[in-house]
């Protein structure tokens, strides 16, 4: 490029200062979502690995029916280390209790993992902040994050159960840092982490009821990732054990290899978000792309009597790639820096959410290049086309543009018949017509805003798809506390009990177990967490007046019907993760309290987040199947008035009654705790949903604002003739603003069908993800509401400023324009 | 020795929706080097196209044109581009200077693009025939700043940038007051004075007392074609 050429490119750069401005803005703003995300991803997910990985996961845990103790369990797990693909193996337990700090009970229970003293932490390994395993008897290790959960400090002493039902009083020695673990306060459940020396009953015997494995392929040592070949060397082992040694499995766990419990839902947020970082940068590299074409449009003219004086195409060509460039890279350092602010902040949040503690906050360097190569080559190639044609127009053609479509348009026609409409207000009637004056601009203005509020909405309406799930289960759960008892018991009884409570209108009784579920002569397969939260499969009871229980809806087969028995209905998580290919009518076996039972499907049920336990039985049945009288071991009751303080008032005292009647309670709570969950986990979606939405509204206002710009520019010398002829400044402003408004009410029309069905195809596609159900399909009218508003708005003001400098033009600056 | 300018039985046709248009008809004129001939006719007469025709901005529809020993016809887009910045001055009747250069910039524009003086010359010599139009002390200024007589003066000055053989100018005066026109014209008889072949199209009356040569189109075709009484070739 010639020295001039390049004086030419920064006063052009100067003159139109306002146009680059905005051109830098809509790359940095969704190159900023778009970097910052990507930073977050890569940073999160190598933070995630490392974490996770550095606790030596368990590749299975199998679970006994029966618990053995510490003896023979150690017999066994060096048995099992020699069987083929076992590289590694340990005896451990867990279990779940109420507990007492300083005497004082807590609403949170207490989940506690127990391994023997001399269990060599090989594997599914936590980290002791001061000390190191075990610890001394009488001592117990908290996680970090349960120690302000539970309101408990290193020092304090702690009241737990242990399963034999001593109560055992431990002094909290250390805090523990678990990555493995999805954050105490999301799952609203405490940790702890025990030696059996610290849970030896009176009689001195500590029993441990799971086998952790880790496995690997032949000849490797580091565990596999393959999940169906972990699945086979723990079915082999669990077979060993029961044919070899005479042990009942409950059930083999095998999560997902290497992924933390959240992980997946962390990649798919940050997978939708950085495919809505990625869209917006697409828009605004279009919208860019279409802004400098205006630019070169106007142009034209200069491109004309640089060729007549001598100027090639490639002089033209390597200007207007420079101007090009130099946007690129306003745009791209304008959005580093607040991309890697944003970044660390959003790796902060999602490692907080997985629980993790991130040794570097820095993105890796390839995600660098990723962003510069996106920031710096997107929008020059997608300038490229307009550049190359700019470059190529002959002298000719250049002397014969004539500004903004001097050659009618077939719409135009169409629209001089409304001149026939008497009274229609002939400046409206013109600034109708401009606004298709130039049918691809036209177009390009109406597809980005539109595109724009087709995300904006969908977005917001997935939002409000997400909230109504969080709705839907609040309308359910139509009880106020939930308490579960330690063993099942006659509900006959607990009625009794709970009679003289005050505040109480209804009890219901279920009865929830632990279950198994596999085809038949199969062990079950779980893809169970060490948390025994995550993919957690149980049968819940129902009895045949339940009004505390709303029936889901049914994908195939049909519910329950009431004293039913021998019927199961599974819901499609349940369904996926243990039995995939079981269809209603088929028959299942239940491994319930050491019992194998079998079942026939009778429908297959959609629920999703916070669903029970994934299958569902009447109470008949399900006392039928395992020979029992009808029992349970969950309460929910309802009070009468629903508020928080007789919520509580009423947890209390069912617990105090119950435990005076001697009925071992493990919790009794309101069920905000339930709500706090279910927030807990629901809000980080809503958010995402509203990041992708918010760049593209941004990107769409701009785009807006400056089609509006090129297209006052362009007709510059009209309003010159217009004025001339006696035209108002008043009334070039009205048209143009008039035009503007056009503009955004036809995106908004044109949005409509796009955003109903997006929305659609992103509640099916994330809630899938998500939920392993659609979306409820919800319009947000707010979102409708607030992008009419804000585009109707945008329009006005975007094209106020130009409007205004259009209506203040001189005749002669009109015609003398260049 | 060659004409400079070598018109062939030369025909322009524009197709529109309202059919054909011949905008030159089987029209042939050769220019001498060193003439100053005025193009004559009403609006639609064929001018500005014949003009057009000379500077390469237009084909021609049949027959051929050669201009500065170059055939018109045989050069691409680029290869006309690069043949103007070397043989051809245009002049405009709206001036069309860069408005975001300055006027001795616009000047040194031509000079960057085709090469043909050294780098270190260009400032001078921008300079050099501002002051011989008689700009020289508006160099530094936006042409915006600048009365339309001097903008006129300077895109001259621009045209003669890389020394071209010919200069073309269409209605160069049209836009100017008659007394600020006058002075252009006789800018352009200094110019031709000094050797250089001036084409101007225009519709000024009184342009036969400046130039060598007035050739009249009507409809396409040339109808006359004379020596001016106080023109005379160089």
């Amino acid at each position: 490029m010639t020295s001039l050429l390049t004086v030419k490119l920064g006063r052009d750069l100067r003159a139109s200062w306002s146009r680059f401005l905005m051109m830098a803005i809509a790359i940095a703003v969704s190159l900023t979502a778009f970097g910052a995300v990507l930073f977050a991803w890569a940073a999160s997910g190598r933070a995630t690995r490392s974490a996770y990985s550095s606790t030596q996961p368990a590749s299975a845990t199998i679970l006994l029916d029966r618990s053995i103790d510490t003896e023979r369990m150690a017999q066994i797990v060096a048995e099992v280390r020699r069987q083929p693909g076992v590289v590694e193996a340990t005896g451990r337990t867990q279990f779940t209790s109420e507990v007492e700090v300083n005497g004082q009970p807590r609403e949170i229970p207490l989940q506690v993992f127990v391994a023997a003293p001399g269990d060599p932490m090989r594997m599914a390994k936590f980290f002791m902040e001061q000390r190191s395993w075990p610890p001394s008897a009488g001592e117990v290790f908290i996680g970090r994050d349960s120690l302000p959960l539970l309101g408990v400090m290193v020092g304090d002493t702690v009241t737990v159960e242990a399963p034999s039902g001593e109560r055992m009083r431990l002094r909290v020695a250390d805090s523990v840092y678990d990555p493995s673990l999805s954050p105490s306060p999301q799952e609203q459940t405490g940790r702890a982490y025990l030696s059996t020396a610290s849970l030896a009953t009176s009689e001195g015997r500590v029993d441990l009821d799971q086998l952790k494995i880790q496995v690997a392929g032949p000849g490797q040592v580091t565990p596999s990732r393959d999940r169906d070949a972990i699945v086979a060397v723990a079915s082999d082992v669990g077979d060993w054990l029961q044919r070899e040694r005479g042990l009942a499995i409950r059930e083999i766990q095998v999560p997902t290899p290497y992924a933390h419990p959240h992980q997946w839902q962390a990649d798919a947020l940050l997978g939708s978000l950085l495919a809505g970082g990625a869209a917006a940068l697409l828009l605004s590299s279009i919208l860019v792309a279409t802004m400098l074409n205006n630019l070169f449009t106007q142009q034209i003219p200069q491109i004309g009597i640089m060729k007549a004086i001598g100027a090639r195409s490639v002089h033209i060509r390597r200007l207007y790639l420079a101007m090009t460039l130099l946007v690129a890279v306003g745009a791209t350092l304008l959005a580093l820096g607040p991309a890697i602010l944003l970044g660390r902040v959003a790796v902060e949040n999602f490692l907080g959410f997985l629980g993790i503690e991130p040794v570097s906050l820095g993105p890796p360097w390839w995600t660098y290049v990723v962003v510069l190569a996106v920031g710096l080559g997107l929008p020059p190639s997608l300038a490229l086309i307009p550049v190359v044609k700019a470059s190529r127009i002959t002298v000719r053609a250049a002397i014969d543009h004539h500004g903004l479509g001097s050659m009618p348009v077939a719409g135009t026609g169409v629209l001089a018949r409304l001149s026939l409409i008497r009274r229609l207000d002939r400046g409206l009637l013109m600034a109708l017509r401009n606004t298709i004056r130039r049918p691809a601009r036209f177009v390009l203005s109406v597809g980005l805003l539109a595109t724009a509020g087709t995300v904006f909405v969908a977005g917001m309406s997935l939002s409000t798809g997400v909230e109504a799930i969080a709705e839907e289960q609040k309308e359910q759960r139509t009880w106020d506390v939930d308490v579960q008892l330690a063993s099942p018991a006659s509900v006959d009884r607990i009625t009794t009990i709970l009679e003289g409570v005050p505040g109480i209108s209804r009890v219901e009784g279920f009865n929830v177990a632990e279950t198994g579920v596999a085809g038949p002569g199969q062990i079950p397969v779980t893809r169970t967490y060490p948390d025994q939260g995550h993919g957690r499969v149980s049968v819940t009871a129902i009895p045949a007046d339940a009004t505390m229980f709303t029936p889901p809806k049914m994908l195939e087969g049909r519910w329950l019907n009431p004293g039913e028995t021998g019927a199961v209905v599974l819901n499609q998580v349940t369904r996926k993760n243990t039995v995939p290919d079981i269809q209603a009518g088929d028959t299942v076996q239940l491994i319930v309290g050491g019992r194998t039972t079998t079942w026939r499907v009778v429908g297959l049920a959609e629920e999703r987040q916070g669903g029970g336990g994934g299958v569902y039985a009447t109470a008949e049945g399900f006392a039928d199947a395992t020979g029992q009288r009808p029992r349970v071991n969950q309460l929910r009751i309802a009070t009468n008035s629903h508020d928080e303080q007789t919520r509580q008032a009423v947890a209390d005292a069912v617990n105090e009654n119950l435990i005076d009647a001697r009925v071992e309670v493990k919790s009794a709570a309101s069920i905000s705790r339930s709500e706090a969950i279910s927030e807990g986990h629901l809000g980080p979606v809503i958010l995402i949903l509203l990041g992708i939405a918010l760049p593209l509204g941004v990107v769409g206002a701009i785009g807006l604002a400056a089609t509006m710009t090129a297209n006052i520019l362009d007709r510059t010398r009209e309003f010159g003739v217009m004025h001339a002829i006696g035209a108002l400044p008043k009334a070039v402003r009205r048209i143009v603003v008039a035009e503007g408004v056009f503009l955004a009410i036809t995106s908004c029309l044109v949005a409509v069908i796009p955003a109903l069905t997006l929305t659609a195809v992103l509640g099916a596609g994330l809630g899938n993800l998500f939920f392993s159900a659609p979306l409820p399909f919800r319009v947000s009218l707010l979102a409708v509401g607030i992008w009419i508003a804000l585009v109707i708005l945008g329009a006005v003001l975007a094209t106020d400023a130009a409007a205004t400098r259009a209506s203040r033009l001189t005749v002669r600056e009109a015609l003398a324009y260049l | 020795m060659e004409n400079a300018i070598q018109v062939s039985d030369v025909v322009k046709a524009y197709r529109s929706s309202a059919g054909e248009f011949i905008a030159v008809d089987h029209l042939s004129l050769d220019i001498a080097h060193g003439e100053f001939v005025a193009v004559v006719g009403r609006s639609g007469s064929g001018k500005t196209t014949l003009l057009n025709l000379l500077a390469g901005i237009d084909r021609p529809t049949s027959g051929t044109v050669r201009v500065a020993a170059a055939d018109l016809g045989t050069l691409s887009e680029s290869g006309l581009a690069a043949w103007r910045g070397s043989n051809v001055g245009l002049v405009f009747q709206f001036f069309q200077l860069l408005p975001t250069l300055t006027v001795i910039e616009n000047v040194m524009l031509p000079m960057d693009f085709a090469k043909k003086i050294p780098i270190g010359d260009r400032s001078d010599r921008a300079q050099d025939l501002l002051e011989r139009v008689g700009v020289g002390d508006q160099a530094d200024k936006v042409p915006a700043t600048l009365s339309g007589g001097q903008q006129q003066r300077a895109a001259i000055a621009r045209a003669l940038a890389n020394d071209p053989p010919i200069l073309l100018a269409d209605e160069p005066t049209g836009n100017l007051d008659s007394t600020t026109a006058d002075a252009v014209l006789e800018l352009f008889a200094d110019l031709n004075a000094d050797g250089q072949t001036i084409v101007v199209v225009t519709h000024e009356r009184d342009i036969r007392s400046i130039v060598g040569r007035e050739v009249t189109l009507i409809d396409g075709r040339v109808v006359t074609d004379e020596s001016a009484p106080a023109g005379a070739p160089a």
